[in-house]
Formats: structure tokens, sequence, C-alpha cells
């Protein structure tokens, strides 16, 4: 007989059926995220794909632990967190014009300006003398770093955090974490445009309602990565600085996890009355003033951090005792009232969340009879009723666009209003940018190309996801998509220089400038945001998904992008403000590669738009090359403050280190990534292994070539060194050749230069980087092209005979094909550079 | 010998490991009216979006008017007006904008498009609808506008990826009143649909598609002398296709 699952037995397969529907689509999303699978014409993933997954989740699980672990014993052992007020930087930066760094007289007179320091007060004087010997050799080494790139990033390794301040603003944060949790549901998170309980159909089951809304509760509380990530981590900070030891790990999680429930039950509740209460029009009205406030409300808290010094005292806040901070007061309160206001804080959680529940359940117990009920596409209410105007303009791509955005709610407030209020807000809560910025005319360009760079971030993640599922309409039209979308950046590109000039004429009028560096300047600025729109524009576009159904969906892999964008825009920013020519020159030059290589690489895909499982062959490209270049610049001061703050290493250490790692992180993330997007021959494209099956032949070539190019390249080396010498103030020149001013040991020189360099760096600059400018370059031009962004990133004095055994390397690699060869050039070259200097 | 207006070569496609079209051949005169006829899944659509552009074939080419339908997109669309299966259309902009905006992508004068519009309107007889946002619009009206748009450049040839499914009686009599009369105009018509009556009241030949492969093509009298039956078409489909279904 048959007999119907009791809502037990219902729950269970509900649950599992939301966990396979979950974890299918991050396997989906791992296998391959630019192959979107089509409906029914799904590739199930291989036996041995899921296995790969599953070790690949093992991993990523363990790293997690293993981090976080990590994180808490470099927080236990922290000790005397130094803070420098702004007077003792005027003094410092005093001192420097007037004594070289490198005078042992600088050190002596740093140190008594540290030590006289207001902060430094209640210390006891030899502890005080530590700090500030610690200190001024910092600077001194910040000082020495600076004529290279590296010294753009390293002197942050140098400083102590004040981690004291970290978690003050933590504390904020977290604060807004909390206030802005539920005004976030009805923006970015929550979208009005979707039904999201697509479980509906389970209401046609005789099953109870309550048994599909808990589905929905588990479903939103456990793949909410985010929550989980930076929830666990705030805790664990908090109830790590209250004294609870290694047990804040546990404690931090069990806070979290009740607290997530809470939050997805009243996330449930919302959109359960939303969706049977207010119209389509409505909830989007009611969605857009609520992020425009979330917006607000996150910037007003973001602001308040700058300040929160005083902020340790947050426990003493009367709002501190509402139950809706008990998760807080858990973490902050030591010792095991702690335990007894985390189990309060759960309990709390649990009645909310059945209050919720209740709720919900009430809602829907008729059914969906309100918005719900009506799919899209009716008649009536679903969009705003018609529209006005009846003229018979003819309507352009671009006159199409503005329509669009001049009626859509979300596109305009995405486009033109939260950039444009983000300013108004930034310059109402910090009226000191204004005064910073107008102090300084090169301060002024880098907010300029900040507030421009922002403004086209939006409007590129949006060109190609407005078109959406509409885009049969532009593809049966005989215009080469790419034409379009370069009109898009055009418009979009006039909008926001139009920004920077008005900007620039108003700073020209009113900042102080000199004629050479303001000219420069304002030109940095001005070549920066074509260069950056054609970036931001060829990622957004490759970013989007323009088959899914609504708009969030389609820009959902463009979160990931804007991140990207956010740091490049950093990176130029960097440009604008170092004094350094030679960095200025080595950042354009990247920008600029890396637009190429964007715009290139969306050419390349862009005919495959409509194209759901098929992919252009994957190859190597300039993309690749750019972007392993930049990884491999910017993690590695990353791994050195890592290493320092965890290990506490010393500089010279962590940098042979870092460079190591880095180096292998970098060839381990493109080699993977290559692979899972199913590159054909890897380890023979990138160089790895040789191109022809003879390889003991191309061993023995490999052997020559590269012992003979090396020897050929440090011959020119030395005569360079040679002639250096004869030239005045040789001493420097030498100095400056191999970073001198930090001494680092034979071994470690050895190491870093003759084993670590060539490998890492022949793989990124000859096996990635040249290999891409190859496929679509004339080979000289990629061996050019390729040399010269591997000198510039060597210290400036050495730029010339680094190019120069650059471009041997790269010939030597193109003559046998196998990195072996370039990697014996670059080897041979630095083990006689390191014996001669 | 004259140059066949479309003409495809061996044209597979696949998706990963499953063939949803394999190796089919098929050629098409200026002038001629061809049905696409095959179950659910039998890879109609992949073809039509083949021929478009829209997907690469796997192995083969697709030519339309000597160009390569995927590298030659760009001039293959100035020859094809497109009809999809479910047509999607912008949000917020109305159907008289859409018409103008594609009219303004194909690059017609102002004054030859606003004519051509007001043309195309009066024959939909949708002047009332004309001002409401697309996407609102009934499924026989977005069926109704995107056929609008295909014929907005007067293409030489017209794909219609199901032109009749979900439309009323009355919309059905008035798209074959339309297509009737394109045809008599002199336009290239290749269309895909299960309606075998419909079918065999237009095309002048029938391409059957079943199990992912090209089962037979050419007149109902030649497909019929192929099957040795005098049914009308409905009884071929059946009698071919079925086999492969079972």
């Amino acid at each position: 007989m048959q007999q119907y699952p009791t809502s037990w037995q219902t729950l269970r397969l509900l649950l599992t059926l939301v966990l396979y529907r979950q974890l299918n689509k991050i396997m989906v999303q791992l296998s391959a995220s630019k192959t979107k699978i089509a409906g029914s014409k799904s590739r199930r993933p291989t036996v041995g794909k899921k296995i790969t997954i599953g070790v690949f989740t093992v991993i990523m699980a363990v790293v997690y632990i293993f981090s976080s672990v990590l994180f808490t014993s470099g927080f236990i052992r922290l000790t005397n967190p130094i803070r420098l007020y702004q007077v003792t930087w005027d003094q410092l930066s005093d001192l420097k014009d007037k004594v070289e760094v490198t005078d042992p007289q600088f050190l002596v007179a740093a140190e008594s300006i540290i030590a006289n320091d207001p902060d430094f007060i209640d210390m006891s004087p030899p502890e005080r003398a530590h700090d500030a010997k610690l200190f001024a050799e910092c600077i001194v080494k910040q000082t020495a770093y600076e004529n290279s790139f590296i010294g753009l990033f390293v002197p942050h390794a140098c400083y102590p955090l004040d981690y004291q301040k970290l978690v003050n603003q933590g504390t904020l944060l977290a604060l807004y974490w909390f206030v802005a949790l539920f005004s976030m549901y009805f923006s970015s998170s929550f979208n009005i445009e979707s039904t999201k309980i697509d479980t509906a159909f389970l209401l046609n089951l005789p099953t109870p309602s309550w048994v599909l809304l808990v589905g929905k509760i588990f479903e939103y509380a456990l793949f909410n990565m985010a929550h989980w990530i930076i929830g666990f981590s705030f805790f664990t900070v908090c109830a790590l600085a209250s004294g609870h030891g290694w047990s804040s790990l546990l404690l931090a999680w069990l806070v979290l996890a009740p607290f997530i429930f809470m939050s997805s039950s009243l996330h449930l509740m919302l959109e359960t009355l939303c969706l049977q209460y207010l119209s389509f029009k409505r909830a989007q009205d009611i969605q857009f003033v609520f992020g425009v406030l979330s917006f607000i409300l996150f910037f007003t808290l973001i602001n308040s951090i700058a300040d929160s010094d005083k902020l340790w005292g947050i426990t003493s806040l009367p709002w501190f005792n509402l139950p809706f901070a008990w998760p807080l007061k858990a973490v902050f309160t030591p010792g095991i009232s702690g335990w007894l206001w985390m189990l309060s804080s759960s309990l709390f959680a649990l009645i909310i969340s059945l209050g919720c529940l209740y709720i919900s359940v009430n809602t829907i117990k008729h059914g969906f009879i309100g918005r719900f009920a009506t799919k899209q596409g009716q008649r009536g209410d679903a969009l705003a009723a018609t529209a006005s105007n009846r003229t018979w303009r003819p309507l352009g791509l671009l006159g199409k666009d503005l329509l669009t955005i001049s009626r859509n709610r979300l596109l305009l407030s995405m486009t033109f209003v939260l950039p444009l209020l983000m300013i108004v807000i930034y310059v109402m809560l910090f009226p000191n940018l204004i005064t910073v910025a107008a102090s300084n005319f090169r301060n002024t360009c880098a907010l300029i190309f900040g507030v421009s760079s922002y403004l086209l971030i939006p409007s590129a993640s949006s060109s190609l996801s407005m078109e959406g599922p509409a885009i049969w309409m532009l593809m049966s039209t005989p215009r080469l998509l790419l034409d379009l979308l370069r009109q898009k950046l055009l418009m979009w590109l006039v909008v926001a220089l139009m920004y920077a000039l008005t900007m620039l004429t108003v700073a020209f009028l009113f900042v102080p400038w000199d004629t050479a560096n303001g000219i420069a300047d304002a030109t940095m600025v001005l070549v920066g945001i074509p260069i950056f729109s054609v970036i931001a524009f060829s990622m957004g576009a490759a970013g989007t998904d323009v088959q899914a159904a609504n708009l969030q969906e389609r820009q959902k892999s463009n979160g990931d992008a804007n991140m990207a964008l956010l740091l490049i825009a950093g990176l130029y920013t960097q440009a604008i403000y170092t004094t350094s020519v030679h960095a200025r020159l080595l950042l354009l030059v990247l920008n600029l590669a890396l637009a190429y290589a964007m715009w290139q690489r969306l050419e390349y895909r862009l005919p495959w738009i409509l194209d759901p499982t098929v992919n252009p062959v994957r190859r190597v490209d300039l993309g690749d090359g750019v972007l392993a270049v930049i990884l491999f610049m910017l993690a590695q001061p990353l791994f050195v403050l890592w290493l320092k703050t965890s290990f506490d290493l010393e500089l010279d250490k962590s940098l042979v280190i870092s460079f190591s790692i880095t180096g292998v992180m970098v060839a381990s993330i493109f080699l993977s990534l290559f692979w899972s997007r199913g590159m054909p021959n890897i380890s023979e494209s990138t160089g790895l292994w040789p191109k022809s099956r003879l390889w003991k032949a191309t061993m023995q070539d490999s052997l020559m070539w590269g012992m003979g190019g090396g020897l050929f390249a440090a011959m020119i080396g030395v005569g360079y060194l040679l002639i250096l010498n004869s030239l005045p103030a040789a001493d420097i020149t030498v100095d400056n050749m191999v970073s001198k001013s930090v001494v680092i040991p034979f071994y470690l020189l050895f190491i870093l230069t003759v084993i670590a360099a060539p490998l890492a760096e022949e793989f990124i600059f000859r096996g990635l980087l040249f290999n891409g400018l190859r496929a679509t370059l004339p080979s000289y031009w990629a061996v050019l092209a390729s040399s010269a962004a591997f000198a510039l990133l060597h210290p400036t004095l050495s730029v010339l005979p680094v190019f120069v055994m650059g471009c041997i390397a790269a010939i030597v690699y193109k003559r046998c094909e196998w990195l072996l060869a370039p990697v014996l050039t670059h080897a041979v070259y630095n083990l006689v550079m390191i014996f001669v200097v | 010998m004259h140059e066949p207006l479309v003409k495809l070569i061996d044209v597979t496609r696949q998706y990963g490991q499953f063939t949803a079209i394999d190796g089919l051949n098929l050629t098409i005169d200026n002038g001629e009216v061809i049905a696409l006829l095959g179950p659910n899944g039998a890879g109609k659509t992949t073809t039509l979006r083949m021929l478009m552009g829209h997907l690469c074939p796997s192995r083969g080419h697709a030519y339309i008017g000597g160009f390569d339908c995927f590298a030659q997109r760009y001039e293959v669309m100035k020859l094809v007006g497109y009809l999809p299966d479910e047509p999607v259309f912008y949000e917020y902009l109305s159907g008289g904008e859409l018409l103008r905006f594609m009219g303004k992508m194909h690059g017609l004068p102002n004054v030859q498009l606003a004519k051509r519009i007001e043309y195309l309107v009066e024959t939909f007889d949708f002047a009332d609808a004309i001002d409401e946002y697309a996407v609102n619009y009934s499924r026989g009206m977005k069926k109704k506008l995107g056929l609008a748009i295909a014929l907005l450049h007067e293409p030489k040839l017209l794909i219609l990826d199901e032109p009749s499914s979900g439309l009323d009686p009355f919309a059905t009599k008035i798209l074959l009143e339309l297509l009737s009369a394109q045809i008599t105009h002199g336009t290239t018509i290749l269309f895909s649909t299960h309606l075998m009556e419909q079918a065999e009241r237009l095309c002048h030949r029938a391409a059957i598609i079943g199990n992912s492969r090209l089962l037979g093509v050419g007149t109902i009298a030649e497909l019929r002398q192929q099957l040795a039956t005098d049914g009308n078409l409905e009884q071929i489909f059946f009698a071919m296709a079925g086999k492969t279904i079972n």
C-alpha cells in the first residue's frame, strides 16, 4: 500500500535535495566556471572529477582551519603595539630631508624622536628604547627599498601592526554587520526580481508548509559562506582579545552558528512577507530605498572606524545589553560568564528563529496568493504600466541603454546614483579629505583618478549584463558585438573623463602646483582613465553570464572581477602617488599590457558568448602572462607580511622564503587553471617539457645554449659594471644593483638568486609572458616586450643588463623550446654577478 | 549552376558527450520554403542557432549566401531575419521602442524605418500594445513582436523557430497569412515545427530530423515515395521518426 512520508521524512528528503543541489552547483562552478551547462544537455561530472573536487574541498577546509589557527597563534604572541602620532611623523620627515638615511646619525636621531613620542610615555625606558630602535630600522629599510619596485609594498611589512586598533575597527565592522544584515536583505543579497522559494512546487505535495520553510532556512544558513567566514574570524578575534585563548575557536563557532540560523529565518520571513503582500514594483522601490540606506549606513560606520581608538569601551554602551548584541557580549566577556552569555544568545536566537518560522508559516497558510502566484511576464502590474513617450525618434544602442537605465531603478542606482552618493558621503564624512587633497596636487590627482575609476566599475559590469537573454536581438543584427561594446565603453569613458577634467580644472585653479610635476601628474590621471576603462570593460564583459535570468545572477562572477578591478585601480593610484619615475613607468607598462591583453581575450571569447558548453580552445595568452606578473609582484609583500607577523622572521629570510613560495604558488595556480579549463598540451605550451619528443637531444641543446647564453649575458653584465665603476659615485651604484642596503647572508643570496629566482621568474616571464606574447605578436616583439617587463621589475640601475639577459634567455628558450635553457642562462648570469659584486 | 542560399555541410554539434545533431547535409534554394520536422530534442533549435552563428558547429560548416555562419556572422545577419523559440525582450522597453532600436541597428534610414514600422504594426494589428513594455506581452504578442522584428529589414531568408507554438487559432491564422504573403514575395523561409498540417500547407520541402540525424528530406511526394506509403505528412513523420523513438 502506498504510504506518504511523514513530515520528518519529508524534511530529510528536502535537506538532501538542498544539499545535492548546492553541491552540484559548487561542482559545476569548480569544474568549469566558463562552460555553463545548458538545461537538459548537462554534462555530469565524471567520477574522477568528483574525487578531485572532493580532495580540493578537503584541502580548502584544512587551509581554512590551519590559517585561523595560525592567525590565532600570531595574535596571542603579540605584545607592545606601537603607535605613532602625526607629530612624530612630521619630525621624521624633516629629519629625512636633512640627513641621509644611510647615515648612522639618522638612526640615532630617529630613535630619539620616536622614543619621545607621547604614546610611549607609559612604557618603561628599556621597552621604549627597544621599540624605537625597531621602528627606526624599519624607516631606514623602507627608504633603502624606495627606489626599487618592491619598496612600494615592503615597508608595510616592517611596521609592527597595531592589533588593538584592528580589534576596535573589527568591532565597528561587526556593528555594521549586525545592523546592515537586515537592510542588506533588501538590497544586494535579496533579489526582488527572482522568486527564490523555488521548492514551492513541494506545496503541491501533502506536506505541511513548515517543512518546506525549515528546509529553506537550512539552505540559507548552510550556504552563506560570507557569514561563516567573516563571522567566524571576527568572533574569534574578539574572544581572543578578551582572553579566551585557544577555546576562542570553539566559543566563536558556538556563538556564530545559532546567529546565522536566526538571520536566515529573518531573511525567510521578510522574503515571504514581501512575496505575499507587495507588488513587484512596490517591492523594487523598497529594495532601492533599503539599498541606498544600507549603503549610507555602511559608509557611516566604516568612517567611524577611522577614530576608533576609544572604542574599546564599546562594552559599556547601553545597547550592548540588548539581546541582539548578546553574541558580541559573549565573546567580549572573559571567563565562564562568556560561555553563559553564549548559551543565552543561542537560546534567544532559537526563540527568534521559531517566531520567524511561525510568521512565515502563517503568511503562506492559504498558499501563495500574492505576486508569487503570477509569474513574471503576465500583463498588468508586473512591470510599471507603459512607456509614456510616444515619439518616433530612432533609438541607437546608447539611446537604448540610457532609456533602460533611466527606467530601471536597480540599474540607475548601480550605475549613476551609488557612485555619486559615494562621493557625496565621502566628502561629508571626511571633511579632512578635502583639506588633505587640497594641500598637495599629487594627492588631488590620485583622488581624481580614484573617483573616476570608481565610476567606471559598475558601468563596466553592466555593459553586457544589461543585455541579458535579450542579447539574441543584438546577435541578429549585422553588428560585431565587440564594436557595440566599444561604443558603450566610449560613452562611459567620456563620462568619466568629463568628471576627471572638471575636477582637474578645479584642482589647477585652487591647489598649488609646479609646472613639471603638475603636468606629469595630470597626464598620469588622463592616461590612466582610458587604460583602466578598457581593463574594466573587458573584465566586466568577460565576467558576465548573459543567459542567466536576472541581473544579479548575470553579474555573479563580476563580484570577483570588481575586487580585482579595485586592486588594479589601487595599483595605478600607486603609480600616481609614487615619486619614482621607474616605478611609474613599470606600473604604466603593466597596466597598458593588461588592458591590451584583456581586450584581446574578450575579442577571442566574444563570438562564443551564446555557446553554453563549447569554449574556444584555451591557449596561453598575454592575459595569463600579465596576470602572473602582477600576482607575483603583489603576493610577495603579502607573504613577507605574513611570515613576519606569524613567525617573527627577519626581513631577509622572509624575503627569500616569500619569493620562493610566491613562485611556486603562481606556477601552481596557473597550471591548475589551465588544467581545469581543459587546455591541451599544458606542459609543452608553457615550456615545462620540450616540444619535440627527443628530449635527450633537446637536453643537450638546452645545456649548451643555456650555459652559453648565461656566460654571454654575464660578460655583458660585467662589462656594464666596469663602465659604471669608472663613473663617479660608483659605490652607490654597485650597492643599488643588488639592494645591498639590506645585508643578506651569502647562502640565502645564493638560494634566492641562483635557484629560486631563475625557476620562478623563467616560468612566469618566459613560460607565460613570452609564450602569451608570441601567440599574437611576431617573435622579436615578444622577445623585446617580455624582457622589458622583466627588466623593469629590477632596481633602476640594473635595468639595462637585466634587459639584455632577458632577451638572451628568451632567444635561448625559443631555440630549445624548453625552460631548462633560460633557467640555466638566468642561474649562470646571477651566479657570476653575485661573485663579481 | 546557381549557388544555393543555405548550405549545411556535414554539420555536427556536440554538447560535451551529447551529440545534438550529427552530420547534417542540407541545401536550400532561393525562394524555397522548408519545414524542419522532428520530435522534442531532435536538434531542430540547435541547427537553427548554428545558422544564426550563436553556436559553433563542432564539425562541418554552415553557409548562408556563401558566408560562413559562425566566422562571418556579420555578413550573414544582413540577409537573415530570426524569430527564436521563446523570444526574450529587453526589460523596460516598449514594443515600439524595440522596433525602432532594431531598425536602427540594421541601419535603416529614419524615414524608411518609420514607414516600415507603421506598416508592420498595422499588419500585425498591435497598435494598442505598441507603448506597453514588451516583457508584459502575452506569449502570442511576443511572437508577433519577434516576427515583426525579424521582418523589419526585409530579409532574404527568414529563420523561424516554432513560429506557431503557443499561439491561439486567431494568431495562428494571421501568422499563416503573413507567411504566405512573404512566400509570394519571394522570401526564403526555414522554419521548425511539430505541427504536421501546418507544415504540409506551407512548405515546398520538409526535412525530418530524429535522433540527431537527418532522416529524410524532399517534397511530400518524394518522401512518400521513399517510404512507399501514401499517407499525409503526419503519417510519414510517424513512419520515419517513430522508428527512431522506439
